[in-house]
């Protein structure tokens, strides 16, 4: 069984607007990177978000570990996201004011992790991401690259069953673009994790094992 | 998300907001200051006028037949000087001029009053003995005037009755302008009654009983003094200061909380990405409305407290040095207007898309 699944979905931010998706139908399989890609406006952040529980379907199903989630209340939905979603935004948006570290053990808060495990967790993470040297420092004081794969680390942090990232290499050189990437594939490698990418960029097509197209 | 992680989680979020950090306390220190200033003001001078209307000689009630009849028995005495209420009371006979008996009508003249009563609520004595009915009491001023150095003689008035000085004493409060000479009376009759109620606001209960007690033939010819007015000016008074205080109080509360809605409400508008980052990871609502109500409590209490010991400090010199209750609800206040300013606010960022704020252009 997926975890992750669409039925019959469509969306429109305003009552009697564009209709999104057509309905759309979609498993996601678990273990492999896929691709939410189409021309701008066709809705691939938007469609992020909803399987984000972030927003709600106009009509049709979301349903994560065999539960129709969409409808359930907003503190479930938080504690759902909490636990079981990971998301890489594309900007990292990462508090500047907090050590990387604290970034990265944020959504561990939220979903009542200690904070010593958490913390642990969060170093190891950063080691094996390349970025475990910068734990301690703000991240007006690494680079770009390195800011979006300690975003990573902040995704994996509760060792999330799926991972969202909306165009994650968007504002990346290639070789940061290649690094983001690597990480966000080994995460769904050996079917732990079910792992969506919302981008139109034809580096990461490439890499991903399935696209669904907008 | 547990408790101590969203203080630890709050504290951790104003190191980015300092200068609404710092707006936030300097408001609530000025309106915390202003508060107990104002406040502190209005209740010093309410305490200053209580203690000039409870003074003794402000709670005198005075009852005389203006025709010089007999009115107060010593009966009437005895029953109104144990009633509730009262401190002190005494029938005082018409004032007449008495000299040193040995001197004779050249001696210098000096005011002498029959008492009727207990005269141990009249005088301190400070010499010699309590007088026997007839006999007298000389003040220091008295006994000087009479030309004795101790209180041993005798005086006379125009009328020929002589009365022996058997002790000297000081008046009590109530009776200060009684300084002369005080005879036991001896007649079982005066037309005064002085009574000193032990606060303004029993003189009302205390002058009807007086007035049943009395039984005057001719109410009509009474003069009453009384501080009942004085009493009533009091609560007047009081009222007034009080009403102006509660009043600059929610003026500066009102304005003061407004301000502070408006600073909460611009830094909210600043940290939407924040906020809305906070809500994708999985930050319930309940937690967002905590942290926003508590970056503007945070501030609020340390600025309560800056601001009420700053005016603590400057009161301190004055005789308006607030109470303590009054600058611990200072602070309370400070911190509770911060809360109520941030709900609104906080109630925006909680409801807030994160959607829309999270996505770049």
């Amino acid at each position: 069984m997926a975890v992750l699944e669409v039925d019959d979905v469509r969306f429109s931010y305003r009552r009697g607007g564009e209709d999104l998706f057509d309905g759309l139908t979609h498993s996601f399989t678990a273990g492999a990177v896929t691709a939410l890609t189409g021309p701008s406006g066709r809705g691939k952040s938007t469609l992020l978000y909803l399987l984000g529980l972030l927003l709600k379907p106009s009509s049709g199903t979301i349903t994560i570990d065999g539960v129709s989630a969409a409808d359930l209340p907003d503190s479930a939905r938080s504690a759902l996201r909490a636990v079981r979603f990971g998301f890489v935004f594309q900007d990292a948006a990462l508090d500047p004011h907090r050590r990387i570290l604290d970034s990265v053990t944020e959504p561990a808060r939220y979903a009542g992790m200690p904070e010593e495990r958490a913390q642990a967790t969060a170093r190891n993470l950063l080691r094996d991401m390349g970025v475990g040297h910068r734990a301690d420092h703000r991240p007006g004081e690494i680079s770009g690259g390195q800011a979006q794969r300690v975003a990573v680390c902040r995704a994996l942090v509760n060792d999330p069953a799926i991972v969202l990232a909306d165009e994650p290499t968007g504002n990346l050189d290639r070789d940061n673009a290649s690094g983001v990437l690597d990480a966000l594939v080994s995460a769904a490698a050996g079917g732990r994790r079910t792992v969506v990418i919302a981008t139109h960029d034809p580096f990461v097509l490439d890499r991903v094992d399935e696209v669904v197209q907008l | 998300m547990t408790i101590s992680a969203l203080i630890k989680e709050t504290a951790g979020s104003l190191r980015g907001q300092k200068v609404a950090v710092a707006m936030i306390g300097l408001l609530v220190a000025a309106m915390c200051a202003t508060v107990v200033i104002s406040a502190g003001r209005a209740e010093a001078a309410q305490r200053q006028v209580a203690a000039r209307v409870e003074a003794a000689g402000s709670r005198q009630l005075i009852i005389t037949d203006q025709t010089g009849g007999p009115l107060v028995s010593a009966a009437a005495v005895a029953v109104l000087g144990s009633a509730q209420g009262v401190e002190a009371a005494a029938g005082i006979g018409t004032a007449r001029d008495v000299t040193n008996g040995e001197v004779g009508s050249g001696g210098t003249l000096v005011t002498a009053w029959p008492i009727l009563g207990d005269l141990a609520k009249v005088g301190r004595l400070t010499g010699g003995r309590w007088p026997r009915p007839g006999e007298a009491l000389a003040s220091e001023g008295g006994l000087r005037a009479l030309g004795l150095d101790v209180p041993v003689g005798w005086v006379i008035d125009k009328s020929g009755s002589q009365h022996p000085v058997v002790g000297s004493y000081v008046p009590r409060p109530g009776f200060e302008d009684l300084d002369g000479i005080l005879i036991t009376d001896t007649t079982d009759t005066t037309p005064t009654l002085r009574v000193i109620v032990t606060n303004a606001a029993a003189a009302a209960g205390v002058q009807s009983l007086a007035i049943s007690v009395l039984d005057p033939a001719n109410p009509a010819q009474l003069r009453i003094t009384s501080p009942t007015a004085l009493a009533e000016l009091e609560q007047l008074v009081s009222g007034d200061l009080g009403s102006y205080a509660r009043t600059l109080t929610v003026i500066t509360l009102g304005s003061a909380t407004l301000l502070i809605a408006i600073v909460v409400l611009s830094q909210v508008l600043l940290q939407r990405r924040d906020i809305g980052r906070r809500r994708a990871l999985g930050a319930p609502r309940w937690s967002v409305i905590a942290l926003i109500i508590g970056q503007a409590a945070i501030p609020a209490l340390l600025g309560a407290t800056l601001g009420t010991g700053t005016a603590l400090l400057v009161a301190a010199p004055t005789d308006a040095t607030p109470t303590i209750t009054l600058a611990t609800a200072a602070i309370i206040l400070g911190v509770l207007a911060a809360v109520i300013a941030a709900v609104l606010p906080a109630g925006i960022a909680a409801w807030r898309d994160p959607v829309r704020v999270l996505r770049t252009p």
